[in-house]
């Protein structure tokens, strides 16, 4: 038969469990809005029973361990899903600076002088005595040049830029990579005394989720719960330590190389996988689609202008249009801008004769691209809406992934997300609780005098 | 499924965000009027506009052409009238001195004639902004010279044939000019004109048949003047087709590119409602909370 000071045990041991539960619902409470805080809950488990003659006796409550609660399947979807939506956001972000140097459909797009420059030849045509309209045909021809090596070198620095984009993140990923092999020893050092450390484990877990929306990370954890980061195969961060990535230029592409062995890693998602293919793949792309028209422009319009004759006692013959190779080179021919009379609009010298603008005029319309099934005019906007095609199918990757993602927040925060309702619900509970441990107290305190007075 | 504030506040936001997100996309098309403004928004019509544009530049410098060509070949046609109409006073010419003139008065006659050479060789030497119109395409030297002493007419010796092309449709091109060579056969008819000047002057009553050959001089130069005006009556028609292309054009390029007004300004008051709504269950939901209930 139990004596009155183990009931005076049993309270005790309930004042202090309803203590510890209130303590860890105020830590609920406070961290509500803390980013990449899991919930945590007081596990309580009635002490050990006692034998009596009649059976068995309880002996209260006791607080076993303060848990928190976590869906690692979750975290995993999540991480891919944010992987994917940091590498549409970034292409998508990018894309539309390109889109906005093309500045399409407008009065003063490539496409609108191109069709200004070719309109300039029949207007030539009508007139080819007229040195009004070869001055036309000049700054037509100008403007042109202008807006070729506008767009090539609007293009070309933000490639350039992109450089100091990537190396920023890169940056990010490494001092993530630092922070989370350093919370992993913390980890395992408070494992081994026998603690969860679980405000620890909600840290790294935070870091784990950052670093997925700047690259495809894989987490592997071992029976220990200490975690293994690596991306595109190679491990940066682990509790041996952060491995340093490097973004490096060679030629035209930038590359990431991990630690000493310079070992190139692939990357293939997330923010940072998103600047490299605009850097290394999307702009060069472009850029090299505008070269091809360009080079072949000045190679079309100069080898029918070379043919003709501009004007003069003795029409001058054999003279380029453009020089250059590219749409960064693209020039008017320096004889073309000293005299305008050197612009060929003759086929045999006669003044009169307009053979050679009527030509000039209609390249434009020739099928001179794609193995001659495209020409220049279709070309372009081949490659304005294949910017456009571009932009739209990275949206619709932000629109669904972000879907996705919120999805996967949700149901995360349904497992680990702070209820203030139901804090509230607990905060009342342990606090009647402890309120009735403590009459427990007075009531046995009563006993003891009761005892105390027979005597 | 446990539901918390911060999912509630999370969604909301989303929901918010992506109703605003839609409200300025239509109020930038209401805005300009247009429904495609960058390649993105649509980049299937981007590839249409672009080639409508151009297709309506090529179409309004094609209509520039047309007038071009109009005003050069109306030019050409009056200048053969006018020709035509010195042969036709040669004629009469011709016709009232085998009449029966006397033999004293032919100097006269021959006067005429020759005041007639004068206006002939200026006639085939008219310009029209600036430009020689019976030159061929040596459009910048006279083509015809009568010899100072008035007793030959010569050609540019660097040519009076060539004819001229303007572009005027697409994948179509149309003659604008009848050169000198054509016109007036070379410089036969002014050869004629001088030697009948000679033998009027020499007294010589013309014969039968030189009035004929100022016959057929006159329907060759009548038929060039038909050529002209049946380039003018194609370029009429080329006028109108170009004018319902350049409106076709336009219509097309309208459907592609604008924006329909009733349409966006629905579905902008739709929109406006939604994020009304959004706001208002926002403002109810995200504040209750348990503790309102607590004393």
């Amino acid at each position: 038969m139990p004596g009155l000071a183990s009931i005076l045990n049993i309270a005790r041991r309930a004042l202090f469990s309803q203590r510890t539960g209130m303590t860890v619902t105020g830590h609920n409470i406070a961290n509500a809005s803390t980013p990449g805080y899991s919930r945590q809950r007081v596990n309580l488990i009635p002490g050990l029973p006692e034998r009596v003659s009649f059976g068995m006796l309880g002996s209260g409550v006791v607080a076993d361990r303060v848990e928190r609660l976590r869906e690692r399947f979750i975290d995993r979807q999540l991480r891919t899903a944010s992987s994917s939506l940091g590498e549409a956001v970034s292409q998508q972000q990018l894309l539309s600076q390109v889109e906005a140097f093309f500045n399409e459909p407008s009065d003063t797009g490539l496409n609108a002088v191109m069709t200004k420059f070719f309109s300039s030849f029949q207007d030539l045509a009508t007139h080819p005595e007229d040195s009004a309209m070869r001055n036309g045909v000049l700054q037509q021809g100008l403007l042109l040049v202008q807006s070729f090596r506008g767009l090539a070198s609007n293009i070309k620095s933000l490639r350039d830029d992109l450089l100091t984009g990537v190396t920023a993140k890169v940056d990010r990923i490494n001092q993530l990579a630092k922070e989370i092999s350093d919370l992993d020893v913390q980890i395992i050092t408070a494992r081994a005394v026998g603690a969860e450390p679980n405000d620890l484990l909600d840290q790294r877990d935070l870091k784990l989720d950052q670093l997925s929306q700047l690259a495809p990370i894989h987490v592997s954890e071992d029976s220990r719960g200490s975690v293994m980061v690596s991306i595109g195969g190679t491990v940066i961060a682990s509790r041996a330590g952060a491995v340093p990535l490097q973004a490096t230029v060679s030629g035209t592409q930038i590359q990431i190389t991990a630690g000493q062995s310079n070992l190139t890693i692939n990357v293939t998602g997330g923010d940072l996988g998103g600047l490299l293919k605009a850097a290394n793949v999307t702009l060069p792309g472009y850029l090299s689609q505008l070269d091809q028209l360009a080079s072949t422009l000045i190679t079309r319009v100069n080898q029918l202008h070379s043919a003709g004759f501009g004007i003069g006692a003795v029409p001058p013959t054999g003279i380029n249009f453009f020089t250059g190779t590219d749409a960064s080179t693209i020039a008017v021919d320096p004889a073309i801008t000293s005299n305008v009379n050197n612009i060929a609009a003759s086929a045999d010298g006669a003044p009169g004769n307009n053979s050679v603008a009527l030509a000039l005029a209609g390249v434009g319309e020739e099928n001179l691209l794609n193995g001659g099934t495209a020409s220049i005019m279709q070309y372009y906007s081949g490659l304005v809406s294949g910017i456009g095609s571009t932009i739209v199918s990275a949206n619709s990757t932000i629109t669904s992934q972000d879907l996705i993602l919120t999805q996967l927040e949700n149901q995360r925060s349904s497992v680990s997300g702070v209820s203030l309702d139901e804090e509230m619900t607990k905060l009342i509970i342990y606090q009647r609780g402890f309120e009735a441990a403590a009459r427990l107290v007075n009531s046995v305190d009563d006993m003891f005098q009761t005892i105390l007075d027979m005597v | 499924m446990r539901v918390t504030e911060s999912t509630i506040a999370a969604n909301f936001l989303a929901n918010l965000n992506r109703s605003r997100a839609r409200i300025v996309q239509l109020q930038s098309q209401l805005a300009t009027g247009k429904r495609v403004l960058k390649p993105s928004d649509d980049p299937l019509a981007t590839g249409t506009i672009l080639r409508l544009n151009d297709a309506i530049s090529r179409n309004e410098q094609f209509e520039k052409n047309v007038t071009d060509a109009q005003a050069m070949i109306e030019t050409t046609g009056s200048s053969l009238d006018g020709f035509s109409n010195i042969l036709l006073e040669v004629k009469e010419i011709l016709v009232r001195v085998r009449n029966g003139a006397v033999a004293d008065g032919l100097g006269i006659y021959a006067d005429r004639i020759d005041q007639l050479l004068d206006e002939a060789v200026n006639i085939a030497n008219t310009k029209f902004n600036g430009k020689y119109i019976f030159g061929g395409t040596n459009t910048l030297q006279q083509p015809f010279t009568l010899a100072p002493d008035r007793s030959a007419v010569t050609a540019n010796p660097n040519g009076i044939t060539g004819s001229i092309e303007y572009q005027v449709a697409e994948g179509l091109r149309q003659v604008v000019n009848i050169d000198g060579q054509e016109a007036f056969n070379g410089t036969q008819i002014f050869t004629a004109l001088i030697q009948l000047r000679d033998q009027l002057q020499n007294g010589q009553i013309p014969s039968p048949a030189d009035a004929d050959q100022i016959d057929a001089m006159m329907e060759y130069v009548n038929n060039k003047g038909g050529k002209a005006g049946s380039i003018q009556t194609n370029l009429r028609s080329l006028e109108v087709r170009l004018l319902d292309q350049r409106l076709e054009l336009t219509g097309l390029l309208s459907i592609h590119q604008d924006a329909d007004f009733a349409e966006g300004a629905l579905k902008l008051k739709h929109e406006e409602s939604m994020l009304d709504a959004a706001l208002a269950i926002g403002a109810r939901l995200i504040p209750t909370s348990l503790l309102d209930f607590l004393k």
